[in-house]
């Protein structure tokens, strides 16, 4: 029922849709869609990671590395604008070195996630910003229709309604999504038309099989959990995914939105202020802990697995502080590093499997 | 603030210090190696302002308030409001040069922050936890201001010291210039400036004076001029000090801009390098080889480093890092003080594009006469590395220098190779010569 992304993108492009590819963060998807450009996150594509080593030091995350050997392959050729989103030091410079040193040919879009706590400035900032990327787009002959803006506004607004739905049916066991489903699923958010993604999610809502036998409820946290060795490895031990915090998913899912407002930029700048608390958008600690202690108590999770990206700072500076507040719930966690791209390594296989033991 | 607090702190720095200088300066006789060339007379006067500086912060809690400041941030406007203020970044590099890095990192990681992590946050979170200091005691802070127009990491760190001290933190932010600086992200800055200044007259309950503000702004700006020329004394053949000496008298740019007390420092300074250029008083004896710099200093292997250089007669006499306080002066304007301060301080070469550092190397390149660059690759630091492969590969087939990438850390030397490095480097400099 989800379609696979490289066909699907092929469909789109033979639809007249021109493709951006769009480096992991929130930004404002229903403008791209607006100028009939379909953004496709650029999360993990299977390449040769060595392709980066000329470019990066050994100790930058594999998420940088895989957008710069992606940049360097054919499958390049498909995309059509870049759209880098400004949410780490890492990201910063990178889009930089695309951009100035010649790593692609595209026409590349910068968006800035400003930082909270969030003021009036932020709002105006906001709406600057966006009228610029509506600029920048007019710029490279890529119109955006307002109206087009309006209605993808209410086709994300229906997604993240399901998306709680499906939380919601997930941490109720009426979903029985095993992970492995359930993350194709998830993935497709990053990549499939709001419309699109409506219909994937409504399919799993009415007509999904129950035949996922739980025996753990989790939330999932870290920059990008949905990897197949994870997922594999969590269907095989019978896992459910309860709740989500990652930045792929649930920390670009405002938590106040309107299906049809009367300014269609003003909503997409409220969207912006109401998101879940992120450490790429400066979040308070404390606030953080109380979103995912909440996470977990809504979903009658039995813990927190976060998965982190290994050399990834906003991740790593915010979990001692959280595995304190987690521990002070009496809420069991476990932090796995991981390199996108790689199998899970045997350490991690074990820490988990001793972690689910804990948890009976 | 306690009117004990107050008095004592008066005392120690009206009555108390003045001795206390003079005895630092004195110095203690030391049976050190003598160097090459006649050490920096001002040696002894950067010393005891160091330690001027870091006692009297002892003596500040409880009387004046004080924050704890990133290097990037726009220090101008906590002086209009009488903060003492004290730089982490700085005194992590103190700990590094003192060889304290990897012990107060391990601090840090026992309490389950990544080894991955910054060294200077990771040092200094290691200081709360530990107590340990080179400097004695740090006050504790009553505020936290930051900037993320060096790193998004200063956000990240100081966000864990506010939850640490129970105390607010005011963020400065800066988007990143990838072409130009846009009107509107001028804007957004400009409108942060004025909320920032109505905190912190919530916070101290005191009033704004523009006026001390714009003559603080007038001292920086002077200040970073000074600095600007004592750089550029670099630029004659001999050079009158080695990039080592540069990297130690950064204090007062970095921790005491603004104040009068850096101003009259570097116009000593200035003095003594300039009496140096007309003596052609080398650093280097013999001095064959100039080098530039990138990247902040290796604070635990200037001594190595600088003795290595020393003996195939190299000097650096340029560095990015230490021109990073010198480059943005033109947009610092006392008549308009808050527009110039959101340029001069979101223009600063880690919030601007590789272009443009691409072209500031090569130009500083050019104006320093020099014959390669060393690029140190610090783990701890993405902004200043990310970029550098293809400047390093860029600079050497298209502008003929030739570059050599140390790999290492900026304060934590368990991150350093020894022998890697040594061999590296002197391979590098056999081959300019």
């Amino acid at each position: 029922m989800i379609p696979e992304r490289s066909s699907y993108i092929k469909q789109k492009k033979a639809e007249g849709w021109k493709i951006c590819g769009v480096t992991p963060g929130f930004y404002p998807k229903e403008i791209l869609l607006g100028a009939n450009l379909l953004p496709v996150e650029i999360w993990d594509p299977a390449v040769e990671i060595s392709l980066a080593y000329p470019h990066l030091q050994p100790t930058i995350c594999s998420i940088a590395k895989i957008i710069i050997s992606f940049l360097k392959t054919d499958a390049a050729n498909l995309i059509d604008v870049i759209f880098v989103n400004h949410i780490c030091d890492s990201l910063q410079n990178l889009g930089s070195l695309i951009h100035d040193f010649g790593l692609s040919n595209k026409p590349i879009l910068f968006f800035y996630n400003p930082k909270e706590p969030y003021s009036s400035s932020t709002n105006l900032y906001l709406k600057d910003i966006l009228k610029s990327l509506i600029s920048g787009l007019n710029q490279l002959n890529m119109p955006v229709s307002l109206e087009k803006v309006q209605e993808h506004i209410s086709h994300t607004a229906r997604n993240y309604r399901l998306i709680s739905k499906l939380f919601e049916m997930q941490s109720l066991a009426q979903t029985f999504l095993g992970p492995m489903e359930f993350g194709k699923i998830i993935r497709s958010f990053g990549y499939l038309m709001p419309l699109d993604f409506n219909t994937s999610i409504d399919w799993v809502i009415n007509d999904c099989p129950k035949d996922f036998n739980i025996r753990y409820r989790l939330v999932l946290s870290g920059i990008f959990p949905y990897q197949h060795s994870i997922m594999e490895y969590l269907s095989s031990r019978h896992v459910t995914i309860s709740q989500d915090d990652s930045l792929f998913l649930r920390r670009r899912i405002p938590k106040t939105f309107s299906d049809e407002p009367e300014d269609p930029i003003q909503e997409l700048i409220n969207r912006y202020l109401s998101l879940p608390p992120c450490p790429t958008r400066g979040s308070d600690l404390e606030h953080r802990a109380e979103h995912i202690i909440k996470l977990v108590g809504e979903s009658n999770s039995q813990g927190v697995l976060f998965i982190c990206t290994k050399f990834c700072e906003p991740e790593y500076f915010d979990l001692p502080y959280l595995k304190d507040s987690l521990d002070s719930h009496k809420i069991p966690h476990l932090v796995l590093e991981t390199e996108i791209g790689e199998p899970l390594s045997m350490a991690n296989f074990t820490r988990l499997d001793a972690f689910l033991e804990g948890l009976r | 603030m306690s009117m004990w607090a107050r008095m004592r702190y008066k005392a120690v720095k009206d009555l108390f210090l003045p001795f206390f200088v003079r005895y630092v300066q004195k110095g203690k006789k030391r049976s050190v190696k003598r160097p090459p060339s006649p050490p920096l007379r001002i040696n002894k006067t950067l010393k005891a302002l160091i330690a001027s500086h870091y006692l009297l912060a002892r003596y500040a809690e409880g009387a004046v308030p004080v924050a704890w400041v990133t290097s990037g941030a726009p220090v101008e406007l906590l002086r209009a409001f009488g903060y003492y203020t004290l730089y982490p970044e700085n005194h992590s590099a103190l700990c590094a040069a003192q060889k304290m890095g990897g012990s107060l990192c391990s601090f840090a990681e026992e309490k389950g922050y990544s080894q991955d992590l910054c060294s200077y946050a990771k040092i200094d979170l290691g200081v709360h936890y530990s107590r340990k200091t080179p400097v004695g005691r740090l006050p504790k802070p009553d505020l936290l201001f930051a900037s993320n127009n060096i790193c998004q990491t200063v956000l990240y760190w100081y966000k864990v010291l506010s939850k640490a001290y129970s105390i607010p933190l005011i963020l400065f932010d800066t988007p990143y210039n990838y072409q130009s600086l846009r009107p509107e992200d001028l804007s957004y800055m400009v409108s942060q400036i004025h909320e920032i200044i109505h905190q912190l007259e919530r916070l101290t309950k005191k009033d704004f004076d523009p006026e001390i503000f714009s003559k603080t702004l007038e001292i920086s700006k002077s200040t970073c001029e000074t600095w600007k020329d004592i750089l550029y004394c670099m630029q004659a053949t001999p050079a009158p000090a080695t990039i080592f000496d540069i990297f130690s008298h950064m204090l007062p740019v970095v921790s005491l801009r603004g104040l009068p007390v850096a101003l009259r420092y570097y116009n000593l300074l200035l003095h003594e390098l300039r009496e140096r250029v007309e003596k052609k008083i080398a650093a280097v004896p013999n001095e064959r080889i100039r080098l530039l710099w990138d990247n902040i200093a290796i604070w635990y292997k200037m001594r190595d480093l600088s003795n290595i250089l020393m003996q195939h007669k190299a000097n650096i006499v340029a560095a990015t890092y230490t021109n990073a306080w010198a480059e943005t002066i033109p947009y610092m304007d006392p008549h308009n003080p808050i527009e110039s301060i959101a340029k001069a301080y979101s223009l600063v070469v880690l919030n601007n594009n590789l272009k443009h550092r691409l072209n500031l190397i090569y130009t500083l390149a050019k104006e320093f006469k020099v014959h390669g660059i060393l690029m140190h690759s610090a783990r701890s630091c993405k902004p200043y590395s990310v970029g550098q492969y293809d400047m390093a590969r860029i600079l050497s087939s298209q502008y003929n220098i030739p570059c050599l990438i140390i790999e290492a850390d900026i304060a934590d030397e368990r991150y350093y190779s020894d022998e890697q490095n040594r061999t590296r480097l002197e391979a590098f400099l056999e081959s300019l010569t």
